[in-house]
């Protein structure tokens, strides 16, 4: 009796089984496949291989930050551009120029004016193509 | 059986576990409204620390709203920036002199000084200043006005930009290390690649006269610049042949 009911329900679960399969096989015929193939799919994009990144135009102002306000005169510009290039430092009234060590960093120090002022850095790379970054600074001693 | 079993179990299990928290002294509910109160104020004072801060920023008044007390700026960055002032905002001109409000007008290049909101990302401005911002340029020489002492530098973008050489301006040059060497006008040559700071001229709007203006001697060629450095004219030196002579007046 009990081995009757083992394999009646062996039987029902095959016979469960290939009736899903059989559906399942119906329902992915059903599905249409666009003929359009010219936008690339995921696995496509995926497997595009990435730039190799282009090391020749780095120029990057580490500080100051961008509307960043000091309480001394004397600030320190801490920066990375690709060795070679030649960096002008500009503020209201004066220009700094400063080349980059062979790792590629600079450092100076700049007397900012008082208030809101911006600060211009321009670099021009070895190829002779030019970047320039803007910050804004403020020298001031209010307490609010 | 089986089932008192499992019930015995189960109430035998529970009894463990609530007599673990039991034996944990439990705070009061005003001592727990109390460490919540202590929390909150923490919390908030940590998130208005870290909130706020000074900030400065210089930008184009694009509208001034003086019954809303906002002003609109663009900044240098081209971004939209909402400026919110109030009674205590002091607003100066470019030469320090006192404004108010009313002052403030479309396309001023002003300067705020306030707090600003990172969460709103607005800023409560402290001081309003007007500022005359400097021109600047990047470029080569195209011609030079040796008579009118300007020159025309052409940026990268194409643009042609007449530059006026005056006695206020000054002219240096880079080669090298990082000095800046004092140049002079006269010795500006086609083709240089310069560096202008200055400020529009008011007598004529195309122009713009050279603060300071940086020569860089040894920098490479900009790709993005196209123009033909000319080759100079050489024009023979005149003879005196078939010219009348000259005789001295006895």
């Amino acid at each position: 009796m009990k081995a009757e009911k083992v394999i009646l329900s062996f039987v029902a679960v095959f016979v469960g089984l290939v009736a899903a399969g059989i559906a399942f096989y119906f329902y992915q015929s059903t599905k249409v496949i666009p003929t359009d193939q010219t936008k690339p799919s995921a696995t496509q994009v995926a497997m595009q291989p990435t730039k190799a990144p282009n090391n020749s135009d780095v120029f990057t102002i580490d500080s100051p930050g961008d509307e960043q306000v000091y309480s001394q005169k004397s600030i320190t510009i801490k920066g990375t551009a690709v060795k070679g290039a030649t960096i002008t430092v500009s503020t209201d009234d004066e220009d700094q120029v400063v080349q980059p060590a062979d790792n590629g960093d600079f450092t100076l120090t700049q007397t900012i004016p008082n208030g809101t002022s911006l600060i211009e850095f321009t670099t021009i790379f070895p190829d002779g193509t030019v970047k320039k970054i803007d910050r804004t600074v403020t020298f001031s001693t209010e307490n609010f | 059986m089986k089932i008192k079993a499992l019930i015995t179990v189960t109430f035998l299990f529970a009894s463990l576990v609530a007599n673990a928290y039991a034996a944990a002294p439990s705070p009061t509910q005003t001592e727990n409204s109390q460490i919540n109160q202590l929390k909150n104020k923490i919390a908030s004072q940590v998130a208005q620390l870290k909130l706020v801060e000074k900030r400065g920023i210089v930008g184009t008044i694009q509208n001034v709203a003086i019954s809303n007390n906002q002003i609109t700026l663009l900044d240098v960055h081209g971004q939209v920036r909402y400026v919110d002032v109030d009674d205590i905002t002091k607003y100066e001109d470019a030469n320090g002199g006192s404004l108010n409000e009313t002052d403030m007008k479309k396309n001023m290049e002003v300067s705020v000084f306030g707090i600003y909101n990172k969460d709103s990302q607005r800023i409560l401005a402290r001081f309003v200043s007007v500022e005359v911002v400097p021109t600047r340029f990047y470029g080569e020489i195209t011609s030079i006005d040796k008579t009118n002492y300007d020159v025309t530098v052409m940026t990268d973008d194409q643009k042609s930009e007449k530059v006026e050489i005056d006695t206020s301006s000054t002219v240096v040059s880079y080669s090298g290390g990082a000095t800046l060497n004092t140049y002079g006008f006269s010795k500006l040559s086609l083709g240089d690649r310069v560096d202008v700071i200055g400020y529009p001229d008011k007598k004529d709007s195309s122009s713009t006269i050279a603060d300071r203006l940086i020569d860089y001697l040894n920098a490479p060629k900009d790709p993005n610049i196209t123009f033909a450095t000319p080759t100079p004219i050489i024009t023979a030196a005149p003879t005196g042949k078939g010219a009348k002579s000259i005789s001295p007046v006895k």
